[in-house]
C-alpha cells in the first residue's frame, strides 16, 4: 500500500474519549519526541512515548492497550516537565494503567499491578504503610505452589529482610496508625 | 522556627536513619519540629497510579490538622513532599509544605550551619543526587529549579564538603521497581554509580529515602551477579550535616546503611581510626 498518496482517515473517537476522561489535551501533540529522548525508562519500553500518543490520535486502542511502556512508566515526571505542549504524560500513562485494570485486560506487566494493589491493601489495613507487611504480603502473591517457597528471588528477598531487620532498618511487629479509622471510609 | 513534621510511613521503618538525622540536625540549629497528630499514609506512587481519588484524598486527608497547626510543614520524603503539594491546589489548602534541601538551603539556615559547624568535611568528595519527586513537575511544586536543582549542594558546601557538579542530579533511579521489576532498577542504578564515579566522587549524597534504600541495598547482589566491585557510601544530606554539626549520633546512623560508609569516612579523616 503507497501511504503517500492515500487519504488516511483516523478515528478520533478513541483519544478524544480519552482525552475527557484522563484531562490530559491528547490531540495538542505534535511529535517533537522530547518526551521519549528525555525518558530513563524508554529502554524498557515496547512502544516510545510519543508514539503511544500518536496511536491513540489514530484511534488504535488494541495495539495500545497491548503496549509495555504505561507499566514500565516510573512516573518520574521528566516528559511533562520538557513538553512544549505541557502534555502530561505520566498522568496519561496512569489513566491507561487504570483503563486496564477496570477492563480487566491482564496487566502488560503483573508484578508492578500486584505491587500497588498490595501497597493499596496496606495502607487500607495499617493507616501508614508498613513495609515488613508489604513485602511480605507482595513475596506471597507470587507463591503458587510449595517449591516457590524456596525459589532463588525468594530466599534471596527474605535473606535481604532478616539483613534489614538486624540493621535495625524493618521491624517484624506492624503497627496501626491512630489516623487509620478517618482514611478507611476513603477507600 | 517552628514547623509542622509528616516523616510519612518509611522514616519509621527503612529510614529510621534519616529521621533521627533531621531531627537531630534540626535540634541543633533551634529548628523546633512538632510531628502531625495522627498523620497517615499519602498514598505514594501506587495510589495515583491505581486511583484519581485517592490519589488527592490520602495525601490531602493530612492537611486539617497541618492547618490547624499552623507552622510551615516539612516533609522530607520527596514522594510525601510531592503528594501533599499536589493535593492542596484541589482541596484548596495553603499551608506552606517545603522538602528538606528548601528548608536546610534557606540563608539563615546556612549561616547558621556555618557558623555552628564543627568538624572538617573537606576530605568528603561528593555528588548531589536529587532523584524526581521533589522538583517535579515544576509547576505544581512551585520549583524554580527542575533541570539543574542547587540546594542539596549549597548545604553540603556549607558544610564543608567538596562538592562535584554532575549532570545525573535529577535521572531517575528506578526505585518504584526495586520490588517489582529489579532488571529495570539495576540498569538505572549502575549508570549513576558509573557516572558519580567517572566524575571523581567518593560517595552520593541524597535527600530521598527510596533513593538512599535503593542506591545504598543492592551493591552487593550487583557485585555478585555482574562481576561489578561497587562501594560506594550512600549518605543522607542530613547525615552530612550532622557530622558537620559535631553531633555524637552519626556512627549510629551509618549501622542502618547496607553499603557501611564508615572505612570511607575513616580514610577521608571525618571519623576518627578505632
Amino acid at each position: 500500500m503507497n501511504l503517500e498518496n492515500e487519504a488516511v482517515a483516523f478515528d478520533t473517537s478513541y483519544a478524544a474519549g480519552c482525552a475527557e476522561k484522563s484531562g490530559v489535551d491528547i490531540f495538542a501533540c505534535y511529535q517533537c519526541e522530547k518526551c521519549t529522548n528525555g525518558c530513563p525508562l524508554a529502554f524498557a519500553m515496547d512502544v516510545m512515548p510519543h508514539a503511544i500518543i500518536r496511536m491513540m490520535q489514530a484511534g488504535l486502542m488494541d495495539e495500545v492497550e497491548d503496549a509495555v511502556t504505561p507499566w514500565v512508566c516510573a512516573s518520574c515526571e521528566t516528559c511533562v516537565t520538557r513538553c512544549p505542549n505541557n502534555i502530561d504524560v505520566p498522568r496519561l500513562m496512569d489513566f491507561l494503567k487504570q483503563e486496564a485494570i477496570k477492563k480487566d485486560i491482564e496487566p502488560k506487566v503483573p508484578e508492578v499491578a500486584a505491587f500497588h494493589k498490595t501497597f493499596m491493601d496496606n495502607i487500607r489495613l495499617f493507616g501508614r504503610v508498613q513495609e515488613t507487611a508489604l513485602m511480605g504480603a507482595y513475596q506471597l502473591k507470587g507463591i503458587r505452589q510449595a517449591a516457590d517457597l524456596i525459589s532463588a528471588p525468594v530466599i534471596e528477598n527474605v535473606k535481604l529482610g532478616l539483613k534489614m531487620v538486624a540493621k535495625g532498618r524493618m521491624s517484624l511487629i506492624p503497627k496501626f496508625a491512630k489516623g487509620k479509622s478517618r482514611i478507611k471510609k476513603l477507600f | 522556627m517552628d514547623l509542622t513534621y509528616y516523616p510519612g510511613c518509611s522514616l519509621e521503618a527503612t529510614a529510621r536513619d534519616y529521621d533521627e538525622s533531621i531531627r537531630a540536625v534540626c535540634e541543633a540549629l533551634g529548628i523546633r519540629l512538632h510531628e502531625l497528630i495522627d498523620w497517615t499514609c499519602c498514598g505514594a506512587t501506587s495510589a495515583h497510579v491505581t486511583s484519581d481519588r485517592l490519589s488527592v484524598l490520602l495525601p490531602a486527608s493530612n492537611l486539617p490538622a497541618a492547618e490547624k497547626a499552623g507552622y510551615d510543614v516539612l516533609a522530607p520524603c520527596p514522594l510525601c513532599f510531592n503528594r501533599l503539594k499536589r493535593a492542596q491546589k484541589p482541596v484548596g489548602s495553603n499551608v506552606l509544605v517545603t522538602d528538606l534541601n528548601s528548608l536546610l538551603s534557606r540563608n539563615e539556615v546556612l549561616a547558621s550551619i556555618k557558623s555552628a559547624k564543627k568538624a572538617d568535611l573537606s576530605g568528603i568528595k561528593a555528588v548531589c543526587y536529587y532523584g524526581c519527586m521533589a522538583n517535579r513537575p515544576p509547576k505544581a511544586l512551585e520549583s524554580g529549579d527542575c533541570e539543574n536543582p542547587v540546594g542539596m549542594d549549597r548545604v553540603a558546601e556549607a558544610c564543608g564538603v567538596t562538592v562535584i557538579d554532575w549532570s545525573y542530579k535529577t535521572d531517575c533511579c528506578g526505585a518504584s521497581f526495586a520490588v517489582s521489576r529489579p532488571d529495570i532498577m539495576t540498569t538505572l542504578v549502575r549508570k549513576l554509580y558509573d557516572r558519580a564515579l567517572e566524575a571523581g566522587a567518593g560517595c552520593i549524597l541524597v535527600s530521598c529515602q527510596m533513593c538512599q534504600a535503593n542506591l545504598d541495598m543492592y551493591q552487593d547482589r550487583m557485585n555478585r551477579d555482574l562481576g561489578t566491585c561497587y562501594d560506594i557510601p550512600i549518605i543522607y544530606i542530613s547525615e552530612i550535616a550532622g557530622m558537620a554539626l559535631g553531633l555524637e549520633k552519626p556512627e549510629g546512623w551509618f549501622k542502618r546503611h547496607l553499603t557501611d560508609p564508615m572505612n570511607f569516612l575513616r580514610s577521608k579523616g571525618v571519623i576518627k581510626a578505632a
